[in-house]
């Protein structure tokens, strides 16, 4: 771990600990739903044919997670940047004797682990709840298809911190106009896709991840 | 490394741009494209075409180039408008020698086709299908309660507790390899709709490239081994349809674009075609007691071949014009010197880079927008060693580059852009 | 000046925004110990010039220089030896005093606890008690008190009056004082209320249209400024645009004249207005005297 890794975390953390409440609700809330949802559907219909459909039709019936998920990203990534673009205060963190490359990235970081903990507890969520109800064949595609929408809500994120703390509204404008293009990129909706496609995805989400710096160090050396 | 995060942001401007702009250009520029349709008459002895003018409106002609009344081109295609010619009280039941009655010419008239797209869907679906009672002797099947995995074997599980049912996978699995299957499975077919009369069951392909027919019959097991020869050939796609009338189940399709009829009598039948990609092409296949007649449909030309008893009599192409074409093709080929788009299914190009087919007016563009973007500079007084940089990325990215880098130029000369 | 012991340095500064020249060759440097005053009216570029040395602005031309380091460049150590306070007493006000001195206190390893908890005691408040729940002045205490407990040698203070009343303003000077001229440190700060750094600075830079008007000991500011009261019947505005007038003011019962003339000089300049003995001079205060040299606007 970074010297100051912990630090900037920690600080994070404080900002942001309702939204992570909020965050864990939101998700919690729609797994428990979806969890109900199948479960009516499994009791009033064949059980064989709603696993035929899901098989012909890709069904994704846990689809509303991916809404919770973005949804997710998209709040954490403007309330995380809105404390630092408000008054100017990301100048405390620019400020504070750490490389700032580091404090940008760390920032970015902490956002990272929280989008990958809701990544983590939602496809546990779905498989678990889908074990109940659907033979291996069918769970165990479903990790893939939420990673696809992990790589989505990662470069939500990205979008959302990014055109946050950006502090002149004209570029603002301009960076959605360069970046919101790339949303909806990596839409995945059927199983057993091709990993190489994830793969791509993977480094684009990785390369849009660090976009933040592009407004950060404006801000560090711009205003 | 605030040069690196003004690019990344033009990295990922060119990504989105490459995928947006050409869509919006079709969006506005396509021109819609209503199908043609090949058929072959033998009444004239030539294939026959049902297209459309710029005003949509329908012209029939034939190969030779005659033009018909839609009255003339039913009347010359009694396969296809059998049902129209004989409430009409038009249908001659005599036909290049044959008699076929209007009531057989629309029982025995079967289409079958499939696409690309329809055969990645496959190859990726989830491996687990329903094995119905193959004689309900209802006009429509049940669901079973259970569906089964192929692969390795053949495993029942049963869905409503969602465990395995043992004691069934071991009996079809044995019943399987007391016919000579070798497992695991390569590819299998079925049709897994339960609006039928009767189910003709799964087809398998084992490991030694061997056709086997697997039904249920009062809950037990019925194996028949087919007299196929694939020749080693992959295989990629078996397609099932069942029609109480036909005397054939479906079709084989192999990667390098055979085509196999699956009979009913354990043997399969070989269509010869010169040039069919089934990952890229669509295909129509009418079968009908005058003749088989299959459409190979490309980009841009649709080829029919005709058949007779499996054997290859003659075939057609026909131009197809695209959605873009002429000078609106022309433009996209020069605005876009690339464009992405995703496929989600095909295993060779997941995510499809289209190269501009014109590369010489293309760059001619690019230049111009260099020229341009340099101009800009000079004018907004904002040329600086990155110009240069600059320069280098629209060369590389053409029109979205171009415009990313405008986009984040600094018009105002604030030190916001430093 | 011993140049070893410069310890910010502005040279040939000089900024725009847009097609408005801001900065036009600013220059000074601050000494290890001084306590130094960056005065302006309002777009006379006070706020670029701290903007610059804080790095958050890059200059069209010229350097800032802090511990031998470009500004815009500082390594960590050197960030740690400088205390920056944000127009406005920024901070992390979604943090408790607790919580920001656990955050702060991994950053610098001389964190000096008491001088915190002695801020803290004046503050007097619980230490679960958030920022954003405090007033204005108890925010400028905090964001003092994090200053002085990280031991920074070199304390930045940009407009540190920014929403404070007289009382608070004053308070934080106090404590500001206190802590300097104990322990050497060196200090460049501005406010937009002038005579509250009279008692404070040493040494004061008045910038205009962004060049340095005057650069000298506070003391010496006020050098050949002189202060008359001249009573209110008289015909004034003849007097406002003489070459030795630089300000006029009224007040309730006089008018308020700052002038370079002596007392003799200006007996002169007004015998045939007003009678000798109605000429009554005044002590300048330092704002008097900016305001002098600036003009009003």
């Amino acid at each position: 771990m970074g010297k100051y890794m912990k630090s900037i975390f920690y600080k994070e953390f404080i900002k942001l600990n309702r939204i992570l409440l909020a965050v864990f609700i939101i998700n919690t809330a729609v797994l428990i739903y979806t969890f109900f949802r199948v479960r009516l559907g499994i009791m009033m219909n064949e059980p064989s044919g709603i696993w035929l459909d899901i098989i012909l039709k890709n069904g994704i019936f846990y689809s509303k997670v991916e809404t919770a998920f973005y949804i997710s990203a998209l709040l954490l990534g403007v309330m995380q940047f809105y404390p630092e673009f408000e008054r100017k205060r990301f100048r405390l963190a620019c400020h504070l004797p750490i490389n700032e490359y580091k404090m940008i990235f760390y920032t970015s970081l902490f956002g990272f682990f929280v989008i990958a903990g809701i990544w983590i507890y939602n496809t546990l969520g779905v498989v678990l709840l889908a074990a109940q109800f659907f033979p291996a064949d069918i769970y165990k595609e479903i990790p893939l298809i939420i990673f696809y929408w992990f790589l989505n809500s990662l470069i939500i994120y990205s979008f959302a911190s990014s055109i946050t703390l950006e502090a002149s509204w004209n570029v603002k404008l301009r960076l959605v106009l360069l970046m919101a293009g790339s949303l909806g990129a990596f839409k995945m909706t059927v199983y057993n896709s091709n990993i190489l496609y994830a793969f791509t995805a993977l480094i684009f989400a990785i390369i849009y991840f660090f976009a933040i710096y592009f407004p950060a160090l404006r801000f560090r050396k711009g205003l | 490394m605030k040069l690196y995060s003004k690019y990344l942001i033009v990295f990922i401007a060119v990504f989105s741009f490459s995928m947006i702009m050409p869509y919006f250009y079709s969006l506005m520029f396509v021109k819609n494209t209503d199908k043609d349709f090949i058929y072959y008459s033998e009444i004239i002895d030539d294939f026959a075409i049902r297209t459309y003018n710029a005003d949509r409106n329908n012209i029939y002609k034939d190969k030779a180039g005659n033009i018909y009344s839609e009255h003339e081109f039913k009347q010359i295609l009694p396969q296809v408008y059998a049902r129209d010619l004989s409430l009409n009280n038009k249908y001659t039941e005599i036909i290049n020698n044959k008699i076929v009655s209007a009531e057989d010419m629309i029982k025995y008239n079967f289409y079958l086709s499939t696409t690309a797209d329809k055969i990645d869907e496959e190859n990726i679906r989830i491996k687990l299908i329903p094995i119905f009672e193959s004689q309900s002797g209802s006009a429509s099947l049940s669901m079973p309660v259970d569906l089964a995995r192929i692969g390795e074997n053949i495993t029942f599980i049963n869905a409503r507790t969602n465990k395995v049912d043992t004691e069934k996978s071991k009996l079809f699995t044995s019943e399987l390899l007391n016919n000579g299957f070798v497992f695991p499975v390569k590819i299998f077919g079925s049709n897994p709709d339960v609006r039928k009369s009767f189910d003709a069951g799964i087809f398998l392909l084992d490991s030694n490239n061997q056709l086997f027919n697997l039904k249920m019959i009062e809950s037990k097991p019925v194996v028949e081994k087919y007299k196929a020869d694939f020749n080693n050939e992959e295989i990629a796609l078996i397609s099932i349809k069942e029609n109480q009338y036909a005397n054939f189940y479906g079709f084989v399709i192999s990667k390098a674009g055979n085509i196999y009829l699956i009979n009913r009598n354990s043997t399969v039948n070989k269509f010869l075609i010169e040039d069919y990609n089934p990952y890229k092409d669509g295909l129509r296949i009418n079968i009908n007691p005058l003749h088989t007649l299959i459409n190979v449909t490309k980009e841009t030309e649709q080829t029919s071949y005709l058949f007779y008893n499996n054997q290859l009599i003659k075939s057609y192409t026909l131009e197809i014009i695209p959605t873009l074409s002429g000078a609106r093709l022309y433009f996209y080929n020069v605005l876009f010197p690339f464009s992405i788009y995703g496929n989600i299914y095909t295993a060779a190009e997941y995510l499809k880079v289209e190269i501009t087919t014109n590369i010489p007016a293309s760059l001619i563009f690019i230049i111009i927008l260099i020229i341009i973007y340099f101009i800009i500079c000079r004018y907004f007084k904002s040329i600086s060693k990155t110009t240069i940089i600059d320069m280098a990325v629209i060369a590389l990215s053409g029109i979205y580059g171009f415009t990313a880098l405008l986009l984040l130029q600094n018009y105002k000369k604030d030190t916001l852009w430093e | 000046m011993n140049f070893n012991n410069v310890v910010i340095s502005v040279a040939n500064l000089e900024h725009s925004y847009g097609s408005t020249k801001v900065l036009n060759g600013l220059n000074f440097t601050i000494e290890k110990g001084k306590i130094f005053g960056l005065f302006g009216k309002n777009g006379a570029g006070k706020t670029t010039t701290i903007n610059i040395l804080m790095g958050f602005l890059t200059p069209e031309k010229g350097e800032c220089i802090i511990y031998g380091e470009k500004a815009a460049s500082l390594s960590n150590e050197n960030k740690r030896r400088i205390g920056l306070l944000h127009e406005g007493h920024i901070s992390y006000d979604f943090m408790t005093l607790e919580q920001t001195e656990k955050f702060y206190k991994d950053f610098f390893p001389n964190w000096e606890s008491k001088t915190f908890a002695y801020f803290m005691e004046k503050l007097g408040l619980p230490k679960n008690r958030k920022i954003k729940h405090m007033s204005c002045g108890q925010r400028s205490q905090v964001a003092l008190a994090v200053l002085m407990a990280q031991g920074a040698e070199t304390l930045i203070l940009d407009d540190f009056s920014m929403g404070l009343d007289a009382g608070y303003r004053r308070l934080f000077l106090d404590h500001l004082n206190q802590f300097v001229k104990d322990n050497n440190k060196t200090i460049l700060i501005t406010s937009h209320i002038v005579q509250d750094l009279e008692r404070f600075v040493d040494e004061a830079v008045i910038i205009n249209k962004g060049h340095v008007l005057l650069s000298a000991p506070l003391s010496n500011i006020k050098d050949g400024i002189y202060g008359y009261k001249l009573p209110l019947n008289i015909d004034i505005e003849k007097f406002r645009n003489h070459k030795d007038i630089l300000d006029i003011s009224i007040t309730k019962e006089h008018y308020e004249v700052i002038s370079k003339l002596t007392l003799e000089e200006s007996f002169n300049l007004f015998k045939d207005t007003v009678k000798k003995e109605q000429i009554i001079p005044y002590t300048v205060s330092f704002e008097d005297a900016f305001i002098a040299l600036t003009g009003k606007y």
